[in-house]
This record gives C-alpha cells, sequence and structure tokens, in this order.
C-alpha cells in the first residue's frame, strides 16, 4: 500500500514537471524553444536507455522488468502532464 | 509521518495540479502567475508525499524484519533445548541399560514409589474436602458463638449431636476449635 502511494507519487512528480514545463514554455517564446528542447532530450535519452538497456541495469543494479517499468512510467507521466497543459481551458 | 498525512499531501498535490489550469479563468488577475504557483506547491506536496511514504515503507520493512528475527531465534531456541532435552534422555537411557540389574530394580521401585504417589488424588480430594466440611461448621459455630448462643446449642443444633451422641459432638467441637483457632 505504502509502496504503491511512493510510486503513484513518483509519477505524479513527473507528470507535474512536465505541467511547470509546459506552463514555462506559455511565457515565452525562447522558452518555448527551451522547453522544446528538453522534451526532445527525454525522447533521445528514454529510447537510448531502452537500447541499452542490458548495460544501464548493470551500471544500476536494478531488475530489467523495473527499469523499463520505469522508462514507460516517466514516458506516460510526461505525456499526461503535457496533454492536462495542452487541453486546459 | 502517517499514512494520513501522506495521503492528505498526495490529494492536495494531484488538487493544485489539477484544479488551476481548469478552473482558473482569464478573468482572474494574475492567473498564470498563480497557475504556476499552484504547480510548484503541487510539486512540493507530491514530493513530500513520496519522501514520507519511502521512510514509511522501510521502517514497516524494518519492522517486518525484526518480527522475523525474533521468531527465529525463539524457533531457534526451542529447537536447541528438545535438542538437549532428548540428549539427556538417551543418556539416561544409556546409563540404565548399563547399569546392574540390582540397580535398575531399584529405580523400578523409586519409579514405582513416585507413581503410587501420583495416582492417590482422591485420598487427598477427600481429605480436602473434609477441610471444606469443617470450616462450613466452624464459620456456623463462629456466627452462633457471636450470636452469644451457648456451647450446648452449638453442639445440639449445628453440629446436631443430641442425647447419647452429645459427647460425639463434644468432642468433635473440641476438634473444631482446636484445628481452627489454632489455624489461625
Amino acid at each position: 500500500m505504502i509502496k504503491a502511494i511512493a510510486l503513484g507519487n513518483s509519477f505524479l512528480l513527473t507528470a507535474i514537471a512536465a505541467s511547470f514545463l509546459c506552463w514555462l514554455a506559455s511565457l515565452h517564446f525562447s522558452l518555448l524553444l527551451f522547453v522544446q528542447a528538453l522534451f526532445a532530450l527525454k525522447l533521445i535519452v528514454s529510447a537510448t536507455a531502452w537500447l541499452l538497456d542490458d548495460a544501464i541495469i548493470a551500471i544500476l543494479k536494478i531488475d530489467l522488468l523495473q527499469f523499463r517499468f520505469r522508462l514507460i512510467a516517466s514516458t506516460v507521466g510526461a505525456l499526461v502532464g503535457v496533454g492536462v497543459m495542452l487541453c486546459r481551458s | 509521518m502517517s499514512l494520513l498525512k501522506i495521503s492528505a499531501l498526495t490529494v492536495s498535490g494531484v488538487t493544485l495540479w489539477l484544479a488551476p489550469p481548469f478552473i482558473f479563468s482569464r478573468k482572474i488577475p494574475l492567473h498564470n502567475f498563480m497557475q504556476g504557483i499552484a504547480l510548484v506547491s503541487g510539486f512540493a506536496c507530491c514530493f513530500e508525499a513520496r519522501k514520507g511514504a519511502l521512510r514509511l515503507a522501510k521502517t514497516e520493512e524494518f519492522e517486518a524484519l525484526k518480527d522475523a528475527a525474533v521468531n527465529a531465534d525463539l524457533v531457534d531456541e526451542i529447537s536447541t533445548s528438545v535438542y538437549v532435552s532428548e540428549q539427556q534422555r538417551r543418556k539416561e537411557a544409556e546409563a540404565i541399560l548399563a547399569a546392574s540389574d540390582e540397580e535398575v530394580e531399584a529405580k523400578r521401585e523409586a519409579l514405582e514409589a513416585i507413581y503410587t504417589n501420583d495416582l492417590q488424588p482422591e485420598v487427598s480430594t477427600s481429605a480436602s474436602e473434609k477441610d471444606d466440611k469443617d470450616l462450613e461448621l466452624w464459620w456456623k459455630v463462629e456466627a452462633a458463638k457471636v450470636e452469644g448462643k451457648t456451647q450446648t446449642w452449638i453442639i445440639e443444633n449445628i453440629l446436631g449431636k443430641k442425647g447419647r451422641k452429645f459427647s460425639e459432638g463434644k468432642k468433635q467441637f473440641e476438634e473444631l476449635v482446636k484445628k481452627f483457632s489454632e489455624g489461625g
């Protein structure tokens, strides 16, 4: 139960951070470019981590399943955060 | 940090994240700034809730480990004591087997004496029943004494020894007095 709450909060943290970045992007055009670059970087890092998962799990010493779960959860969290800000009134 | 506090922080975080973008209208002054503040607050709430939840999970894990260690220790202690007593019994049995017939006979007699004593609870039960009866009678006698009744009245009415049995009653009365007055 407690671990589930901790996991849920990790997901929320990612989503809120993504929303905050979207909010920053809405302030100025140059910030929009910066945030777009950040999201692109995140995408590249995630894709690379997915490809190099064996090497990364050896360094981080975590389970492969757990590593993939974290990657997917962070991506989904970021997408949800961005989606919330795009859907606002 | 309790579960309630963690839950409250999580709910606050979600509310601060989702409510402002959909509720704040552009008519509210500084709505964009307030939205940013709400997002930062929501992030802080979720961060704190996550930290507390991880700490609580670690504490629970530690408690579970402690319980497991105590149980294992207990099981180990019990098994050790069982092993020791088994070894002791084995040694005793070996000693009996190694002993001469006379010693075996002596031990058998000793054991028989122990078991014979153990098998006499009925005698002690009947003795204790007699004691209970005597005590009950003594209470009645005491009550009669307090009321100012004479010894003769007590023997005749409480002990129920009238006529030819009066001397027997007197003897019983004296025994009661001796038994319970001296006993306290």
